[in-house]
């Protein structure tokens, strides 16, 4: 069964133009996919592609304009969910965010944090079980008891992913949305939330929808990949074959970008940098 | 994007741990400690007044400072270190009722129009800017027209004119941590709202509405003291430091040690608190800043 | 040997009140010759902004230097504050991460660009307006002339790099300090931005110092590299040599820790921990605590030492270097 599937997932603004007029503007425009159970699909595309657009539409942050979205064989509809329903949506989708530094309530423990989500999804939210359950959590993202009485100011950018991180996973989702989730990351950390991400997935089968700029983390942990540019899916297929053999111009440009061994910068013909300037102005998803 | 830009963070951020305990600077401490021992002497007043402030002594009227009355005595003879320190009360108690008040309805009022934003944000907004556009003084001169003079319409009237004074600032304060990861990572895991509120919104905000009501208690002293010199405000004989500034009789018959006295406490005690408000929102926004 | 254009020698800073100070650069030494190109590469903390900082003298207050930067034979700290602002006006320029953060947003393109010529220069109005044009049209910006009576907010975060670039090389300096002026960009736009500094710095002479975490631009477009942590140079060598065969353990590190767009890796990281920052090192080697090579020894101070064309701070560098070979593969990696 899928684990996601959206089909004409439209986000449509009111922007206003350099006149003032309002005109609107169509930050995802049609979007379309499935992701199986277990699945690992990979979103990528640069600022203004509507790729962070898609991902607050998946974890209902955002209604969307137009189209359908189905997560764990359920319809979400736009009306505002009660309470009952958001905890069940708990538990089919969750998200991780690209910024350590303000995912996290600069009030709370570890522990706090950590206990709230696990109040509302626990069977058995006794005090202990819910302690307990804390410690597990922590383990499985490679912390301890001495994190879970930190306040996120004392812990480093990688630990408090790590706590994001358990936090998405102490409502048992089946999917969760990595938004940009290890961008913001030193390179020697992103190499471990790689690999603790890749974990995860082999332990619990969790499905991730997994959004980035960044061609080299998106090989690492994904099957299927989609490249977004202003708004629109151009190219989908399985991650090896988009990045190892591009057939769209856009995927083409982009894999030839990224700096690797003989790689050297090269200038864009004018028209092209013309076009992507025009898109560039806006400075959507910035 | 931004996220590239956190990359460059500096880490001493990380190095130390816990809540920043409440670290004042010197001046703010020597206002904290006028507020409190203003405070002090209002709610001590039955023990440390010297004199009953009420008791008249028609035949020492106008005495100088004296072992007996430090301070001296007024026109119906009546001790004014007494009348100084019973009138704390009334000068304290009223701003403080009035910044009470206006928190009460102001911050459920900036909470709901931050969150939800749109139709009610509006709604909302609207009503603040129209009642920001009434100054508290002539809503309350108002209010005692309607309803007579006294201590009760002054404070009600201050309290509404000062809803926006603390909504305004609180919705802003609101609109920025509604926007934090955080608060969204809280709603996709499906914690209830009204903990999100109650754990997560006004605790963040609460350092802003509280040195916000601190500035706020300043003006509402100044307004109150002003309100009770034109003597709209306490009536009778209970001692009010605004109402003792407007002791003209003695004033005439120069007499102004009163009048003096009770000015100097009412600029100590709006410059202390006043400082005090500063500082604690400069504060919060250089914490903000590098938090 | 001829004369260096840049050349530091254990520059050491510290920050911070007289209770707590805190070291954030310890004994930095590089040269650079006129125009040539050196990227100085590390993670958050390395010290490798400060070490640019410093040149320039754009130190955070509280900040203490001890060492030599010498630019063409001068010593930099030792100028009077108007010789260092010819200094900066002439020789030596400075591009940043965030271009926005760096420019007047209520100014047009153009006032920003011609001011410096205009006011350091004495050039006429009208002349400083041609350089400006010609100089937007050299780091590629569609129709210059409509760009000069723009707003920053009119141009999206490319185009205002671009233009940044267009300002620092309009004095023609001769060094460029380019302080990672490619990680707000998206990668496509990174390419050319780069593409552009190269091209330009090449055809006026200009020397770059390039600062960077990603170890693989830095290889692209840089003669040399130096590799930082927690505030010491760990590694130093000509670029391509320094990216295909590492001495430093921590060099390897980093490379492996790069995800590949070519091929999927069974595991990620090499190493535990996160980057420390100088003051948090102790004394001996800054690495050891991560270093999966780390022994007894390395527990005392490590020189940089000579170690065939590159420089190195570690005391097994030569055995891990023949271990690997052993094995048949790249040191560490």
């Amino acid at each position: 069964m899928s684990a996601v599937v959206a089909e004409g997932l439209r986000k449509v603004y009111d922007v206003r133009d350099a006149d003032g007029r309002r005109r609107p503007f169509a930050a995802v425009a049609g979007a379309s996919f499935t992701v199986e159970r277990g699945g690992s699909l990979g979103i990528v595309g640069e600022s203004g592609s509507g790729k962070t657009t898609l991902a607050r539409m998946l974890a209902g942050l955002e209604p969307p304009s137009g189209g359908r979205l189905e997560v764990c064989g359920r319809e979400r509809t736009g009306v505002s969910p009660g309470a009952s329903e958001r905890r069940r949506r708990a538990r089919e989708l969750q998200i991780v965010f690209q910024d350590p530094y303000t995912s996290l309530n600069p009030r709370h423990t570890v522990a706090t944090c950590l206990d709230e989500v696990l109040r509302v999804h626990l069977d058995d939210p006794s005090r202990e079980r819910r302690a307990e359950r804390v410690l597990e959590l922590l383990a499985q993202v490679g912390l301890d008891e001495r994190h879970a009485r930190s306040r996120p100011r004392a812990l480093s950018g990688g630990q408090r992913q790590r706590v994001a991180i358990a936090r998405a996973l102490a409502a048992s989702p089946e999917v969760i949305v990595l938004d940009e989730a290890v961008s913001a990351l030193d390179v020697s950390i992103q190499a471990q939330i790689l690999d603790l991400l890749d974990e995860i997935r082999a332990r619990t089968k969790t499905t991730y929808l997994f959004i980035s700029h960044d061609l080299g983390v998106v090989r690492q942990v994904t099957d299927e990949l989609i490249v977004m540019r202003g708004g629109e899916i151009v190219e989908r297929g399985a991650t090896a074959a988009v990045l190892d053999a591009p057939r769209h111009p856009y995927t083409q440009l982009l894999r030839r970008s990224v700096p690797g061994p003989g790689w050297r910068p090269r200038r864009r013909s004018a028209e092209r940098a013309a076009a992507t300037n025009e898109r560039g102005d806006h400075g959507w998803d910035a | 994007m931004n996220a590239l830009a956190l990359r460059r963070r500096p880490l001493a951020a990380t190095s130390d741990g816990g809540a920043a305990p409440l670290r004042l600077g010197t001046g703010a401490k020597v206002a904290l400690a006028v507020v409190a021992l203003l405070a002090l002497v209002a709610l001590l007043a039955p023990v440390i007044a010297p004199y009953d402030p009420d008791k008249q002594d028609l035949l020492n009227i106008h005495a100088g400072p004296s072992a007996d009355h430090l301070l001296g005595t007024d026109q119906l003879g009546r001790d004014i270190l007494s009348r100084l320190i019973w009138g704390a009360r009334p000068s304290l108690a009223g701003p403080l009722v009035v910044v009470l008040a206006a928190t009460a309805v102001g911050v459920p009022l900036a909470l709901a129009a931050g969150w939800w934003g749109g139709a009610v944000d509006t709604v909302v907004g609207r009503a603040l800017d129209l009642l920001f556009a009434f100054p508290g003084i002539l809503l309350a001169v108002l209010a005692v027209a309607m309803f007579g003079s006294g201590m009760v319409p002054c404070v009600i009237a201050l309290a509404i004119a000062f809803v926006p004074l603390i909504a305004r600032v609180t919705r802003s304060a609101v609109l920025g941590v509604r926007g934090a990861p955080y608060i969204a990572a809280a709603e996709v895991v499906g914690v209830p709202t009204a903990r999100i509120w109650l754990r997560h919104l006004l605790p963040n905000v609460a350092p802003i509405v509280i040195a916000q009501a601190t500035v706020a208690f300043g003006y509402a002293l100044i307004d109150l003291a002003v309100l009770s010199f034109l003597g709209f405000g306490v009536q009778g004989t209970t001692p009010d430091w605004g109402m003792m500034v407007n002791a003209q009789q003695s004033i005439v018959q120069g007499h102004p040690d009163q009048a003096v006295w009770a000015g100097v406490l009412i600029v100590v005690a709006v410059s202390a608190v006043s400082y005090l408000g500063t500082h604690l929102t400069d504060r919060h926004h250089r914490d903000g800043r590098d938090a | 040997m001829s004369e260096p254009l840049l050349e530091v020698r254990d520059l050491s800073m510290t920050i911070g009140g007289r209770r707590r100070r805190r070291t954030i650069l310890r004994d930095v030494s590089l040269r650079l010759d006129a125009g040539r190109t050196l990227g100085l590469v590390g993670e958050s903390g390395s010290g490798k902004s400060m070490t640019a900082r410093s040149i320039l003298r754009l130190l955070p207050a509280g900040a203490r230097t001890e060492g030599t930067v010498r630019f063409d034979g001068a010593s930099l700290p030792d100028l009077s504050p108007a010789q260092l602002r010819r200094v900066r006006a002439h020789e030596i320029a400075m591009v940043f991460q965030d271009p926005r953060a760096h420019v007047n947003p209520v100014r047009t393109i153009g006032d920003f660009l011609t001011e410096a010529l205009v006011l350091n220069d004495g050039v006429a109005a009208a002349e400083a307006r041609d350089r400006a044009r010609a100089g937007l049209a050299d780091v590629g910006l569609s129709e210059p002339d409509r760009r000069l009576d723009q707003h920053p907010h009119e141009l999206s975060g490319g185009m205002l790099q671009r233009v940044m670039i267009a300002a620092a090389l309009l004095a023609r300096p001769r060094l460029l300090l380019a302080d990672e002026p490619t990680t707000a960009l998206d990668v496509t736009t990174q390419s050319e931005v780069m593409a552009i500094v190269d091209e330009l710095r090449r055809e006026l002479g200009t020397a770059m110092l390039f600062i960077t975490h990603d170890l693989e631009l830095a290889a692209a477009v840089c003669d040399e590299l130096a590799v930082m942590y927690a505030g010491e140079i760990v590694e130093r060598a000509p670029a391509a040599q320094l990216v295909s065969s590492p001495r430093h353990p921590y060099t390897a590190a980093l490379l492996a820790a790069r995800p590949s767009v070519e091929r999927r890796r069974a595991r990620m990281a090499t190493v535990g921990g996160r980057p420390i920052a100088a003051y948090e090192a102790g004394s001996g080697c800054s690495f050891a605590p991560r270093c999966p090579h780390a022994e007894e020894r390395c527990r005392t101070a490590q020189a940089l030492r000579p170690l065939g064309t590159a420089e190195v701070r570690c005391c097994r560098a030569e055995e891990l270097e023949t271990a690997a070979a052993e094995r048949g593969e790249e040191a560490v990696r």
